[in-house]
């Protein structure tokens, strides 16, 4: 067995075996509530990758309905209500039912028939393999009534193959004869420029006949709901996805559909009827799965726990010696004052000065303050608690980019640090402020120091797979694998160390950022988009005069945003890249609706962000479009970058003058 | 099936000079050393330079010597269709010595050919290959340039396959250099169980070890890999890849069964021609298929030198007709 | 890139490299082991050194079992096997007859002997039980140098072993400076030689390697009487570390240059082996393989004799002389 419990972080990866051993349930109602294969309403399910959709629908499958009714099928079946019909819309090849010399409408329609030929094979295959394991002694008569059903959906005449007298698997090459000759038609037509597809069924015949028939002279069978589970609805065009649509829209008893996409899958709601579009609530209800996750985000940290140690438990590593997955982890020593002390000894030798203080006596020295200087420096200096000092300064900064008497202001904050540092209570707004802001001083700090930012523990983990567990299971896999890379024990008595921690979570956290890459050209501006906005936020938290805490999210009620702009935001959050918070605001004067996006917390090690969910930046819409116009070039974004923080950074000259106009 | 029979030459760059001769040569035009150096040594009545719209040259850097091509389709099958007519292939006498220079063309297009001449009716096709000193920057040599806009079959290599859920779905990615390409691929057929051919003995020593390095890049795309999934052929050999092909897929066909085989060459020129080999002898018309990621531009000098040239002789009349 | 994140990254490369490649021989521990060779005590600054030391190790060509098996795969089939079938096919027109072909091949495979270079204990001999089951051969093939012939090569009666005997390949996994080809020129090979010419007895004498220096394989193919010299891969001058095309500092990264590293080499090599600090004929190599490590890589990598208390990360088993 492999010494990583999180070798395997995808569905796709596990067996039909490993899926049943691996299945967590959501906690407060299940997944059932998600998705319920009987109900008669289509669904949608989407999500970003990773979010758990694969293998939800493949625990509705008929295999997996097959390995949990082992004893008994066709009951378990019954009392199951349905039989799920899974299928990849990838294995459909659908990029090949384009061009090659033909015109859209042609390869619409050879599409919905090729299709319709498809989902029949598996349905057919299905009721074959069922009939076949739960041996039902079903009369002959059924059996063929079936057939002849069957073969009647297609509306010209559809000899059938014959099978050794079986109706049933006569019935199951005629379906593959029919595929293939299709297979050979449609592949051929780039190199001959011949099609000659003859249209055997129009669009539902037998997607809904099928199963009808099965309902109809299959007694077993009747009352049983026919679940088509489509997965990676993704990867079917818009032509396509309009077939889909047409077929949802159509949907006859006793059949039914789940569909699993990526959140930028859904291209399209018309049907090909024309002017008809599905409307959510009526033809399909749509559920995204990291909402429902972010709803409840005390079962989602549960629902975590819960699959990291079902993976220890497979492996044997988990023994039950730890409480909580927390303990597995080494945390770094005291509090964050006590660390700010520790790192400042360990990388400033004594006599030398901090970095901070000396970029603070440049910054006073070349705007004017030379004469106050000392004074001004004694002030913030609190060799003590190098987190009070950063806070002093902090705080002698704000006092500055507000235009204050700086020798007063620093005079009077150093009367609150100092009791703020003696654990005194009620300092007020101080004190507020420092809660708020600690932990991006400690960050400034750690990067004055050149040291690298902290990001540990299980908690930490959680928070920045971003509510799609497959992300917490790569960042795992990562850490692990560093942890045997330094010959520790992981998970079997031995915590694993900090820096097996912080290298894990940066592999991680640059996997996802290519991971995350969507196709073509507006994959790549949103790369570019990402790294601008990334890049931003880290300018802004490390800046001397931060304006929001844990900066990582921004607002907006998008207008004012160029279409390319507005395009490319939304590639980058149906990619996950970015991630909507759905608590959007009303902005107080005039009722528009605020959106609020946080950039993925997989992001945020390697930009040194935090991953907390704080309050969203102020980035204006002209700001906004220079990040996600993938036409502005990157000395207007330098220039917009300056501009931004210039707020933020000492001299707080916000003149624009100094913004290279003509750059 | 036996692919150590067909023909191969090696000839080291010193020696170019006693390369045969032929009547018609063609070459994809892009800047690197090893691409120019052979165009130029080649001895034949006719010597043409098909130009690619990936490497998006502009008409004042265009070669001033041999017979050009502009081709404009990035399709392979519209490409050579194009060429064909503007070139009358139709018209030339089926035993005319062809030879084509793999090195600089686009894999898709590469593969297809033989198999449109093998279908016109020609016997025989000579194909090279150049190997490089080194890669420009190692393992982080950009080969694609600009974005993967499209995974999909190669025209002439798409089968007939089963629908089924996919995991019985057998995916063999020939992993070169650009892990992006294999990332893509592996993403295109998520729930395959895949299997990664490397290059070994490659072209330089060093080589497959930066090849592994690169392809590490892809693993979380790719799955947890066990060791009887990794396939190892030369990196200048498509007879061996060929040969590699047949006796891993044969074990794999016998050891467990597979639904759909996909098949991926992603590294080599040389490797890309043995998966095409391998797929006309043995796959057409089954539940197969050559899948590849399309990008919209490649770099046009990605490599250092010319160490040698390989020559491989395709026999075409033994691929199976379709 | 600072320095410490110029070593971060060849960390994760040698991470990388352990995991996948290097059958785990470079665990974290291993390498602190090793660093801790390099004091400072050359080139004046503990760090630097060890960086530089770290881009070497980094930059090591290591052929574990699964590749060495691979690769003597090739070795018979691109080596031995192809110019065999393809002579074949020409004498028999150009022929696919694919069973002709087997069976002709069966034939010259039947008159042909395999045998280790060197000492039965070296990596030669060594090699050739995997030679044997990566290809399938038949023991029979096997043999050992003396059992080539009927008696000693001094008697004047002796004879091939095997009357219908066609060729000998000498098998080994490395070819440095080619002197073993040589010197096997002067003795068994010079014996063999007599005993062909003395018997109207023609027999091919091949010497196939895993890895060989262009330089090497030259000498061997001038030098020697060997007809056949021919390698899997060939090591030309790139390969060298500290030469001037050297493909180790052709884009080095920050903080990396050729002559501190040169000269680390150099210096720690020379308390090693005075005589060969950079490796046997200067091979300035940075090769090793799953059984061994070629004593014309970096002795700073492999050195492992008693009484120094250097800590090899590839330690090398000494040649039995």
């Amino acid at each position: 067995m492999s010494k990583n419990p999180f070798e395997v972080t995808k569905a796709v990866d596990f067996t039909d075996e490993q899926i049943a051993a691996t299945w967590v349930d959501l906690p407060g109602g299940g997944f059932a509530n998600l998705a319920d294969p009987r109900s008669p309403m289509p669904r949608f399910l989407v999500g970003g990758k990773g979010g758990g959709r694969t293998h939800l629908l493949r625990y509705f499958s008929y295999p997996l309905q097959r390995l949990r009714h082992k004893s008994n099928l066709i009951e378990g079946i019954r009392r199951d209500g349905y039989v799920g019909i899974y299928f990849r819309c990838g294995g459909l090849n659908s990029s090949r039912f384009a061009e090659k010399r033909q015109d859209e409408s042609t390869w619409a329609a050879i599409f919905s028939y090729y299709t319709e030929v498809w989902l029949g094979r598996l349905t057919v295959d299905l009721i074959a393999d069922l009939l076949t394991v739960a041996s039902l002694e079903l009369g002959s008569a059924d059996i063929s009534s079936f057939v002849k059903a069957v073969v009647g959906l297609f509306d010209r005449d559809m000899p059938l193959l014959s099978n050794n007298g079986n109706p049933l698997l006569a019935l199951a090459d005629t379906f593959h004869s029919i595929q293939k000759q299709l297979d050979i038609a449609i592949n051929n037509v780039a190199l001959t420029h011949h099609l000659n597809v003859d249209i055997g069924a129009s669009p539902g015949r037998l997607v809904f006949g099928i199963p009808a028939a099965a309902s109809l002279h299959l007694r077993e069978l009747s009352g049983l709901v026919f679940a088509y589970l489509l997965d990676e609805f993704e990867n079917l065009t818009l032509d396509q996805q309009r077939y889909i649509n047409t077929l949802i829209r159509e949907k006859q008893l006793p059949t039914t559909f789940l569909v699993g996409s990526r959140l930028y899958g859904l291209r399209t709601q018309e049907t090909l009827s024309a002017g008809e579009e599905n409307r959510q609530g009526s033809e399909y209800d749509l559920v995204i799965l990291e909402d429902t996750y972010r709803s409840g985000a005390h079962h989602y940290g549960k629902f975590c726990s819960e699959i990291v140690r079902r993976r220890l438990r497979e492996a044997g590593s988990d023994g039950g010696h730890s409480a909580s997955l927390a303990e597995y982890f080494e945390r770094p020593l005291g509090s964050l004052e006590e660390r700010a002390c520790e790192n400042t000894r360990q990388k400033v030798p004594s006599g030398v000065p901090r970095p901070w203080l000396e970029r603070l006596e440049q910054q006073l020295r070349t705007s004017g303050f030379a004469g106050d200087l000392p004074v001004l420096l004694a002030r913030v200096q609190f060799s003590a608690s190098p987190l009070h000092e950063k806070f002093a300064i902090f705080l002698l900064y704000r006092a500055w980019a507000d235009g204050a008497d700086l020798v007063e202001a620093s005079t009077k904050n150093r009367a609150s640090v100092e009791r703020l540092l003696a654990g005194a209570k009620n300092v007020g707004k101080l004190e507020t402020a420092y809660k708020h802001y600690r932990h991006d001083l400690y960050a400034q700090l750690l990067a004055e120091l050149k040291l690298p930012q902290e990001y540990y523990g299980f908690n930490e983990f959680v928070r920045m797979s971003g509510y799609l567990p497959r992300n917490l299971l790569v960042v795992l896999k990562q850490i692990t694998r560093w942890s045997l890379f330094l010959a520790e024990n992981p998970f079997r008595g031995e915590k694993i160390s900090l820096k097996a921690q912080r290298e894990g979570v940066r592999e991680a956290s640059t996997w996802f950022l290519s991971d995350a890459k969507s196709l073509g050209r507006v994959g790549e501006g949103a790369q570019l988009a990402i790294r601008r906005l990334a890049s931003l936020f880290r300018e802004m938290r490390f800046s001397d005069k931060p304006v929001e805490v844990a900066c990582s999210a921004f607002a907006t009620d998008r207008q004012g945003l160029s279409p390319s702009a507005t395009r490319l935001l939304d590639e980058a959050v149906s990619h996950s890249l970015i991630l909507e918070v759905p608590i959007g605001r009303r902005d107080k004067n005039n009722r528009i609706l605020l959106h609020k996006y946080q950039l993925n917390p997989m992001l945020g090690p390697l930009f040194d962000l935090s991953l907390a969910l704080r309050g969203p930046a102020n980035l204006s819409a002209a700001d906004l479009n220079v990040i996600f116009d993938p036409g502005a070039s990157d000395s207007s974004f330098s220039s917009m970058r300056r501009k931004v923080l210039a707020r933020m950074d000492a001299p707080f000259r916000i003149d624009s003058t100094q913004e290279g106009l003509f750059e | 099936m036996d692919y150590s029979l067909l023909r191969r030459e090696e000839f080291a760059a010193p020696r170019l000079g006693e390369l045969p001769s032929w009547d018609v040569f063609l070459s994809a035009y892009n800047k690197s050393e090893r691409v120019n150096a052979v165009f130029e040594a080649v001895r034949a009545d006719r010597k043409e330079w098909l130009i690619h719209p990936e490497y998006d040259f502009s008409e004042s850097e265009l070669p001033e010597t041999g017979h050009l091509h502009l081709l404009n389709s990035r399709d392979e099958a519209e490409f050579w269709h194009q060429y064909t007519r503007d070139a009358k292939v139709e018209d030339w006498p089926r035993d005319l010595r062809i030879c084509i220079d793999s090195t600089g063309f686009m894999r898709p297009h590469l593969i297809l050919f033989p198999r449109m001449l093998r279908d016109l009716g020609f016997s025989r096709l000579d194909v090279l290959y150049a190997d490089p000193k080194a890669y420009e920057k190692g393992e982080s040599t950009p080969f694609t340039k600009g974005a993967v806009t499209e995974i999909r079959q190669v025209r002439g290599f798409e089968g007939a396959h089963l629908p089924d859920a996919g995991e019985e779905d057998l995916l063999v990615i020939g992993a070169g250099y650009d892990d992006e390409l294999i990332r893509r691929v592996a993403e295109s057929k998520r729930a395959a169980r895949k299997m990664e051919m490397f290059g070994l003995p490659s072209l330089q020593p060093h080589m497959y070890e930066e090849n592994r390095l690169r392809a590490a890049l892809a693993e979380e795309a790719l799955g947890p890999l066990p060791n009887r999934s990794l396939l190892f052929a030369p990196a200048n050999d498509p007879f061996a890849t060929a040969q590699e092909l047949h006796y891993r897929l044969e074990e794999e066909r016998v050891r467990r069964r597979f639904g759909n085989l996909y098949l991926s060459p992603l590294a080599t020129k040389a490797q890309a021609l043995g998966f095409a080999l391998y797929y006309l002898c043995e796959c057409a018309g089954e539940a197969a298929s050559v899948i590849f990621p399309y990008a919209e531009y490649y770099s046009r000098e990605t490599s250092v030198g010319l160490s040698r040239v390989w020559l491989y002789e395709l026999e075409l009349d033994w691929f199976k007709s379709t | 890139m600072t320095a410490e994140e110029t070593y971060d990254q060849l960390i994760r490369r040698l991470k990388t490299l352990s995991e996948r490649l290097w059958e785990g021989r470079c665990q974290a521990p291993d390498i602190n082991a090793w660093l801790s060779n390099f004091d400072g005590r050359h080139c004046g600054d503990i760090s630097s050194e060890r960086l530089h030391a770290l881009h070497l190790l980094a930059s090591v060509s290591y052929f574990g079992l699964r590749e060495i098996r691979v690769l003597l795969k090739s070795m018979f089939r691109d080596l031995y096997r192809y110019p065999i079938v393809q002579q074949l096919r020409r004498e028999l027109g150009g022929t696919t007859d694919t069973d002709k072909i087997a069976s002709c091949f069966t034939e010259e495979l039947q008159a042909t002997r395999f045998v280790g270079m060197g000492n039965p204990a070296e990596s030669g001999t060594h090699l050739l039980y995997y030679f044997r089951q990566e290809n399938s051969l038949p023991r029979s093939l096997f043999v050992h140098q003396h059992e080539l012939l009927t008696s000693a090569a001094t008697d004047p009666d002796a004879d091939f072993s095997s009357s219908s005997l066609k060729r000998i390949v000498f098998i080994d996994d490395f070819c440095g400076s080619g002197e073993q080809a040589v010197r096997y020129s002067r003795t068994i090979l010079r014996d063999l030689k007599a005993v062909s010419t003395r018997r109207s007895h023609p027999v091919q004498f091949c010497y196939l390697v895993l890895f060989g220096t262009s330089s090497g394989l030259a000498s061997a193919l001038h030098d020697s009487a060997f007809d056949v010299v021919d390698a899997v891969s060939e090591l030309d001058t790139t390969y060298q570390t500290f030469a001037d095309d050297s493909r180790v500092f052709r884009r080095p990264p920050d903080g990396i240059d050729i002559t501190t590293s040169e000269n680390l080499a150099t210096e720690y090599g020379s308390e090693l082996w005075p005589e060969w600090p950079l490796g046997y004929e200067n091979g300035q190599l940075l090769i090793a393989f799953h059984h061994n490590i070629p004593d014309n890589s970096l002795p700073i990598l492999w050195f492992d004799e008693g009484g120094t208390t250097w800590a090899p990360i590839f330690p090398r088993h000494p040649k039995i002389d």
